[in-house]
């Protein structure tokens, strides 16, 4: 594992790992390297950029960018993501319940693909398991790209928090031997509100002001979360009123959970939008001169200014690592997007309009 | 004395057939700045004279020739190439640019070559590098790929995607590693004929990269290394034998593609001008601005033309181009236009500042970085400069040194040695000499100050003078910077020197007149040259607007008269800091035993270079910030004769 578990909260003054996040954030990538990527009309020649132009060439060192298979390079820099979190906590020794919060959410994350493939029978959950998070996580990956019924999920998860969460959604048998299909969604509601309580709670080891900045930075990332997936359902599926607000996250932070009930019970896309723009980020989207007819896109741009913001602020070493880390996910993010663009032949326009800078 | 070139208006008609003979003139002269005559010529059967430039298509194929030789045409004569003959260029240059092309691909291929065996070595000797677990290394590989049941793939896995293998052990396939990096496994995938179409599969989603071996690999790895290992040197025979050949082309034909370049490149710009032309009907009409002093030059071009008549007149009047300005410098203050047209030309009416900041410039630099020794240094920097990089710079360096020695000299200070010239005064009786600053602080400082005094002072003179020049009264007589504010910042001065030195000035006269009445004025400067001009006396905002906005404004003058004074306090601070800093080298190369040189040098570089880039700015910045900003506006319009640029491509 990558810390320890004793709970404990590191008290030390961590000004080296903090200096050291603020070195690499320096060599980030830049607008032109942005606008080089978009102009390139290959993925060798992407990759190529990325090699020679960027700090990511270490990455790319023993890579010949010309001949690389594309799934290799997104997992190469997905890979990467973990490698510098790892870095950094093993830089001066951290530890903490805090530190694992990455290694939590990917053992979320696979256990919901896991799922998602007993739901629809598929079996190559394999090709997009993270193999170099095995070493880290509670359970083997490889035994759970293996798992082919829940029976299987829940022997795997015995010994974990998951095994307790999971239980209620075990799937009816009938008698004919069919099996229904696992509540997904029920599914993921729990396993997400417990990472994001487990995640809240860790903070108690830190001081007060490192405690409340980061509850407010993820307190708005678990608010996000919720608008945009009700904005979604509001949209997409039309879903009624009251089921939306049973679909959420119970982690509410910076909108009274009375407004934000009539925003969830909101009758249309129309009416949505009308709501959310009386509510604190409808208010902070228009300052910022953001879409308010776009919130998805939006509160991830607020989103991301409020991380660079903090970030570059913080003085206490656990702020700045949750807000570096979360902005090293978006830049790789944006370089996969890039990828894909062209791998897809999406003209340069459209890959731009889809980053997140 | 610096000023700006007087200029002549050039109306130039003639008929179309001389048009040609036209343009080349003015565009080999170097003495026309040309103008667009539709500004000028109005009529309604006008049009401009622009048609496909014939010349581009030849120019775009040196331009190829370029590219692919990555050597730029130079300059070369070609007199000897008549105008008629330029457009006919094309098929040689043509025949030259397909035989490089040639040659050029002939090399591209040769390496090419070189490139696939040394790529088909480097995975061979992967092959035989590792071999522990994979006995059939030193097999034929003809006959591994030969195998009839059995399919191979060679190439590599990526590390994660091969602990990623054991979940398929349930499927039919072998794949024996025999290396591996960082990254990457390298093995053989070995597969039933029947099965393989689903183990590519598989292969593709752990993004396997497959290797192709070249059907020139034959026999086993050893055997194919070596035989490659001889193809990459016939390779690299070859690619050098091309090389040679286009290189020997390459310099035959130098010399034609530069003459060729400079013909039809002078030939291009010229046709280019015909934007600027005005054709009514059968006649063409250019017009221009010519210096004064080469307008007799410019007319003996146009005898021999029959049908072109030129008429030339000074350019006050001419009101509807602006006149563009070429200034007119002594050899002294020459390089200093470049600070001139850093902060913006004057108008063609203005005056020519390059003068003044000249001698303030080069004054106050030596005051503030007064040494002997580094201003030598500076002086010869600045030779260097101008003769092997051709950098103004460097022209300017050299007065700067040059004013640097002397103040070293009267403040006895050489590389930092303070006392150095205290002999040389004693022994020809000059008591006074050399002045040491770091003694007499309070002196410098109030020099310094009384140096802004006398800069601001010329500055506003050199304002009112521009001011009754243009006839505007506002600016000369009531702005901050006319009359008023010079009355008014002199007069507190005196006030303020004789509470300082004890002689009476003062009074309530003097208050109300040369202080009151002034502060009055330049408040009501607006309506007062209004008045002036004869439009009575208007205020044209609401009354409390107006006092609101001048009153903030007035306050504001104070303020700068203020600030900008004791902004030249630095320079007695530049002063004072050199000493001072030299001083500490000095201490450094005591402590380090024996006035170490190699401190004394390195200290000296240091202090030259970080004091000398100081001054330098700060002296630009009291030029820019307190001086121009009296009474130089800039806006002007370059003078740009026409002339063909050579160092364009054409792409």
């Amino acid at each position: 594992m990558v810390k320890d578990n004793s709970g404990a909260a590191d008290k030390r003054n961590l000004n080296a790992t903090l200096a050291k996040m603020h070195a690499i954030y320096g060599k980030r990538l830049k607008s032109e390297d942005y606008s080089a990527m978009l102009s390139c009309t290959t993925v060798a020649d992407a990759a190529g950029y990325i090699k020679h132009n960027t700090y990511l060439r270490r990455l790319f060192a023993d890579i010949d960018t010309d001949t690389i298979h594309r799934g290799n390079l997104e997992n190469i820099l997905r890979r990467s993501l973990m490698e510098i979190y790892v870095k950094l906590i093993r830089f001066e020794k951290i530890g903490g319940e805090f530190y694992n919060y990455k290694i939590i959410k990917t053992e979320i994350d696979e256990i919901l693909i896991c799922i998602l493939h007993l739901n629809a029978g598929t079996t190559d959950h394999i090709t997009t398991l993270p193999i170099y998070m095995n070493k880290y996580t509670s359970f083997d990956l490889m035994e759970l790209a293996q798992v082919r019924s829940f029976t299987e999920l829940m022997s795997l998860v015995a010994k974990t928090p998951y095994y307790d969460i999971l239980k209620e959604f075990t799937p009816v048998i009938h008698e004919d031997g069919s099996t229904e299909h696992i509540d997904y969604a029920g599914a993921e509601l729990k396993l997400r509100t417990y990472y994001g309580n487990r995640l809240l709670e860790s903070l108690s080891a830190f001081d007060k002001a490192a405690q409340k900045e980061l509850r407010e930075f993820i307190g708005t990332q678990f608010d996000i979360i919720n608008i945009i997936n009700a904005y979604r359902m509001i949209r997409y599926f039309g879903m009624e009123t009251g089921k939306v607000k049973a679909r959420m996250i119970p982690i509410y932070t910076r909108i009274p959970e009375k407004k934000l009930n009539e925003l969830f019970s909101a009758e249309s896309e129309k009416d949505f939008l009308e709501k959310f723009s009386r509510t604190y980020y409808g208010r902070v989207v228009a300052e910022e001169g953001y879409d308010i007819h776009d919130p998805e896109t939006s509160l991830l741009r607020y989103r991301l200014k409020a991380a660079k913001r903090v970030f570059s602020r913080a003085q206490s070493a656990p702020v700045a690592f949750y807000t570096f880390n979360y902005l090293q996910e978006i830049e790789i993010k944006n370089i996969i997007r890039i990828i894909e663009g062209i791998r897809y032949s999406l003209p340069s326009k459209e890959i731009a309009e889809l980053l997140l800078v | 004395m610096s000023s700006i070139e007087k200029m002549m208006f050039a109306d130039i008609a003639g008929m179309d057939s001389e048009l040609d003979a036209v343009l080349g003139i003015i565009s080999s002269c170097g003495c026309f700045h040309m103008e667009n005559a539709a500004a000028i010529h109005t009529s309604p059967g006008k049009n401009t004279v622009k048609r496909e430039n014939p010349y581009t298509a030849p120019l775009k194929m040196l331009s190829e020739i370029s590219v692919i030789t990555g050597i730029k045409p130079e300059y070369a004569d070609c007199s000897d190439i008549h105008d008629r003959e330029a457009e006919g260029l094309a098929e040689e240059i043509r025949t030259m640019r397909n035989r490089i092309q040639k040659l050029s691909a002939e090399v591209r291929k040769a390496e090419e070559e070189e490139h696939a065996h040394s790529r088909a070595l480097e995975e061979v000797l992967h092959l035989s590098g590792g071999g522990e677990n994979f006995s059939a290394l030193n097999m034929d590989l003809d006959q591994i790929f030969a195998c009839k049941h059995i399919k191979v793939r060679f190439g590599r896995l990526p590390a994660d995607s091969y602990d990623k293998l054991p979940y398929y052990d349930d499927k039919n396939f072998y794949f024996p590693v025999y290396g591996r990096d960082k990254e990457y496994c390298y093995g053989f995938c070995f597969a039933p004929t029947a099965d393989i179409e689903e183990v590519d599969q598989i292969l593709d989603s752990l993004y396997f990269e497959r290797i192709r071996l070249p059907d020139f690999v034959h026999g086993n790895a050893a055997d194919a290394a070596e035989a490659l290992k001889g193809d990459i040197e016939n390779d690299k025979k070859l690619v050098e034998e091309k090389r040679r050949q286009m290189t020997e082309f390459i310099e035959e034909k130098r010399p034609q593609i530069n003459k060729y370049f400079t013909k039809l490149k002078t030939m291009h710009d010229t046709f280019e001008l015909r934007e600027k032309v005005m054709i009514i009907r059968d006649k063409f009409y250019i017009v221009g601005f010519v210096p004064q002093k080469d307008e007799e030059r410019f007319r003996k071009y146009f005898e021999g033309l029959k049908t072109v008549s030129l008429i030339m007149k000074p350019c006050d009047e001419n009101g509807e181009i602006e006149t563009p300005v070429k200034l007119k410098n002594n050899k002294f203050s020459e390089p200093f236009s470049m600070f001139v047209e850093l902060y913006g030309l004057p108008s063609y009416s203005d005056i020519n500042p390059t003068g003044f900041v000249a001698i303030s410039y080069t004054l106050l630099f030596g005051i503030m970085f007064g040494d002997l020794g580094q201003g030598f240094l500076v002086l010869l920097l600045g030779i260097v400069l101008w003769k092997w990089k051709k950098m103004t710079l460097g022209r300017i360096m050299e007065r700067l040194g040059v004013s640097s020695m002397i103040f070293g000299t009267l403040y006895g200070s050489v590389f930092g040695y303070e006392e150095l010239l205290d002999p040389v005064y004693e022994s020809l009786g000059i008591s006074f000499l050399p002045f040491k600053a770091i003694h007499s602080i309070n002196t410098v400082l109030y020099a310094a100050i009384g140096i802004g005094i006398a800069m601001i002072i010329i500055s506003v003179l050199v304002n009112v003078v521009m001011g009754f020049k243009e006839k505007n009264y506002e600016r000369a007589l009531f702005s901050n910077n006319g009359i008023a504010g010079l009355v008014f910042y002199c007069s507190l001065l005196m006030l303020l020197l004789g509470g300082m030195l004890g002689f009476k000035v003062g009074g309530p006269v003097y208050i109300i007149c040369l202080i009151v009445l002034p502060l009055v004025v330049m408040f009501l400067r607006e309506p007062l040259g209004e008045l002036c001009k004869g439009k009575g006396f208007h205020i044209h905002e609401s009354a409390g607007d107006f006092i609101a906005a001048n009153f903030f404004e007035c306050f504001e003058y104070l303020l700068g008269y203020a600030t900008n004074t004791l902004s030249f306090v630095r320079v007695g601070g530049f002063v004072l800091s050199h000493a001072g800093m030299m001083s500490v080298v000095l201490a450094l190369a005591e402590m380090s035993g024996h006035m170490s040189p190699v401190v004394m040098i390195i200290g000296n570089l240091f202090v030259m270079c970080l004091e000398g880039l100081l001054v330098g700015i700060q002296v630009l910045r009291l030029e820019f910030y307190e001086m121009f900003s009296r009474y130089y506006t800039g806006g002007g319009k370059a003078f740009e004769p026409v002339k063909v640029d050579l160092d364009e491509m054409i792409e």
